[in-house]
């Protein structure tokens, strides 16, 4: 009887953890358009594109890399956070990343997102997941829209969010590779 | 506005026009100490001036290259970093984050290694997305900054080739 119940417990568990994946605010967009793509007319704004995880040599650290775009010209403040997963859909560590206020990107053409925004998120993962991990992530946008803006200062509005569950790209165009090494780096990335 | 102390730099120039001219231009203008006519404020934070990116000859890096003026010298941190596209506008890889150049005393070149696969290095898109964040001062300068605020501007600048050194 106890190991019957601690079964149906472990399975209750897993598939309270994997609907995770179908949240309702989530916006499940498996294939998204390419970083510098227009934003369709009724599509998420911002919304995050393009997410690679890159996995360090020691297997203890899965960056994750994305841009984000918006057709906003401007925001108070703009946070990415992403949440990473095993294959079998357990949630295994977020990160998050401010990146303060935020302008209209400088030689966007007219056809591409007015802000273009990339990051690299480290996430802590344990090395025994490293070879595991799902290649989905959940990537969380924070954002305050400025009500009107004045000079190019920013009057804040209310905080907004969204969340998607993003594939990640296969690592076949180069983002699986390491970073070289620059001395004395340090910083946000 | 505040508005910086500058001289004039040649109206023919701006950001948008990160080409040859431009590069050689800035980094004759940082050179000299100038502040160029288009950073007007604090506001606008710091700006590159110019870009030179270089495929190593294995194919699997970019090294890229730009130069932050030092005016209006109101803020107290500044990082960059670079993003490589592919031809269709793909985002690829992201350099990591090197060191923050010295600001305010001194016009600083900046230089990022982005890490790309050998085989897409003929399908670069000829643009490379610069990211200032910097904490700006409104009400002072450098390290004695008091209220500082978190920006992030981004500028996508055209390389003309993938060939030009990184030099001054």
């Amino acid at each position: 009887m106890n190991a019957m119940y601690r079964r149906i417990v472990w399975v209750a568990a897993i598939f309270g953890i994997a609907g995770l994946f179908n949240p309702p605010a989530a916006h499940a967009a498996p294939v998204g358009a390419a970083c510098l793509a227009p934003i369709n007319s009724g599509d998420d704004d911002p919304q995050p594109r393009d997410i690679h995880f890159l996995i360090a040599p020691d297997k203890k650290t899965v960056t994750v890399t994305a841009c984000v775009v918006s057709n906003a010209v401007q925001y108070a403040e703009l946070s990415i956070a992403v949440s990473v997963f095993d294959s079998a859909g357990r949630y295994l560590n977020r990160a998050s990343e401010g990146l303060g206020g935020v302008r209209q990107t400088a030689g966007t053409g007219p056809n591409s997102p007015k802000i273009v925004a990339t990051v690299a998120i480290d996430v802590s993962i344990d090395p025994k997941s490293a070879d595991q991990l799902l290649q989905q992530a959940l990537i969380g946008l924070d954002w305050m829209p400025c009500n009107s803006i004045a000079d190019g200062r920013c009057d804040p509005g209310d905080n907004a969010g969204a969340s998607f569950l993003r594939d990640v790209t296969a690592p076949a165009i180069g983002h699986a590779l390491p970073y070289p090494d620059i001395p004395d780096g340090k910083g946000k990335r | 506005m505040k508005i910086a102390s500058h001289r004039m730099f040649g109206p023919a120039i701006t950001l948008a026009g990160a080409g040859l001219f431009a590069l050689l231009s800035a980094s004759t203008a940082l050179a000299s100490g100038a502040c160029p006519d288009t950073i007007r404020a604090a506001a606008d934070g710091p700006q590159p001036q110019g870009i030179a990116a270089a495929l190593a000859p294995d194919r699997k890096s970019v090294t890229a290259t730009t130069w932050i003026a030092p005016c209006p010298r109101n803020f107290a941190d500044v990082e960059v970093s670079f993003s490589l596209f592919d031809s269709d506008g793909a985002f690829l890889n992201i350099a990591p984050q090197g060191p923050p150049p010295a600001l305010p005393a001194d016009p600083q070149s900046v230089q990022g290694i982005i890490a790309v696969d050998p085989a897409w290095a003929d399908r670069l898109l000829k643009k490379i997305l610069v990211e200032v964040m910097w904490d700006a001062c409104p009400d002072s300068i450098g390290t004695d900054c008091a209220a500082k605020a978190w920006h992030m501007h981004a500028f996508l600048m055209d390389v003309p080739s993938f060939t030009q050194p990184a030099h001054r």
